[in-house]
């Protein structure tokens, strides 16, 4: 593992296993097993496999991420991107061409429980209240509560 | 299934709401009903509240948008500020399934 000024990167030809946490900017550029925590921005190039739970305040994914994504900030997934898992953050982009399967919780409400959340006003479309509907093909499904 | 209608109010519950053209829920607009299917796919700039969307192309979600349901499309664009309460995303890699054709020239 490389640290470039005040970016910490992850070669492409590297192969990383274990828990990550950075205070500034990480970028992925090879293949991550494990689990990423960081107070800045990570990225994940083109052509990395990230297989991991990330909570970071920003999230820039052009490349592979399978795992649960919580931003405090954005996640921006670019047009190569590809996340399986959930995603949960205060703003997201989303380009046309990325892929994205699991569940998806945006707005700056979305990280915080329930029950800190303001109540909920005006008509449902019958959807069970706060529920998640169905399974979700990352791990933990819904909006759960912040761990 | 509804080819190309303009509806600029309708008020009662509505079940489910399908065409083969496309939705366009703009800045004040509020789509609340169980099942979209939309073939042309989906402009949402307003609300949006279902348990089921399935769209044929790309769809945009706005920058002031609020949208909630489990979503199937090939394609989606977020812009920033679009807010999205937990619903499933199905977005496929390869919606055509080009990857899975033989080249140009190639026998099977």
């Amino acid at each position: 593992m490389a640290e470039t000024g005040d970016t910490t990167v992850v070669g492409a030809d590297s192969h990383f296993k274990g828990e990550l946490s950075f205070e500034r900017t990480a970028k992925i550029n090879g293949k991550f097993d494990g689990k990423i925590t960081g107070k800045g921005e990570l990225q994940v190039s083109q052509n990395a496999v990230c297989k991991a739970d990330v909570d970071a305040t920003g999230v820039q994914v052009d490349g592979l991420i399978e795992g649960n994504l919580n931003a405090k900030d954005t996640v921006k997934l670019n047009g190569s991107g590809v996340v399986r898992g959930d995603i949960t953050a205060a703003k997201m982009v989303m380009t046309e061409g990325a892929s994205f399967h699991g569940m998806c919780a945006v707005g700056p409400d979305s990280g915080r429980p329930a029950s800190a959340a303001p109540a909920q006003s005006g008509g449902q479309a019958g959807g069970s209240p706060g529920g998640s509907p169905g399974g979700s093909s990352g791990g933990s499904s819904g909006q759960s509560p912040k761990k | 299934m509804v080819g190309d209608e303009h509806i600029t109010k309708l008020r009662g519950p509505l079940k489910e709401l399908k065409t083969c053209g496309r939705i366009t829920v703009s800045k004040r607009g509020r789509l609340i009903v169980e099942t979209i299917e939309a073939h042309g796919g989906i402009d949402c700039q307003g609300i949006i509240d279902a348990k089921h969307v399935l769209s044929g192309t790309t769809v945009i979600l706005g920058p002031k948008c609020n949208y909630h349901g489990d979503l199937t499309a090939p394609g989606v664009v977020m812009h920033k500020g679009a807010k999205v309460k937990a619903s499933r995303f199905a977005v496929p890699e390869d919606p055509l399934g080009l990857t899975d054709m033989p080249e140009a020239g190639e026998s099977k």
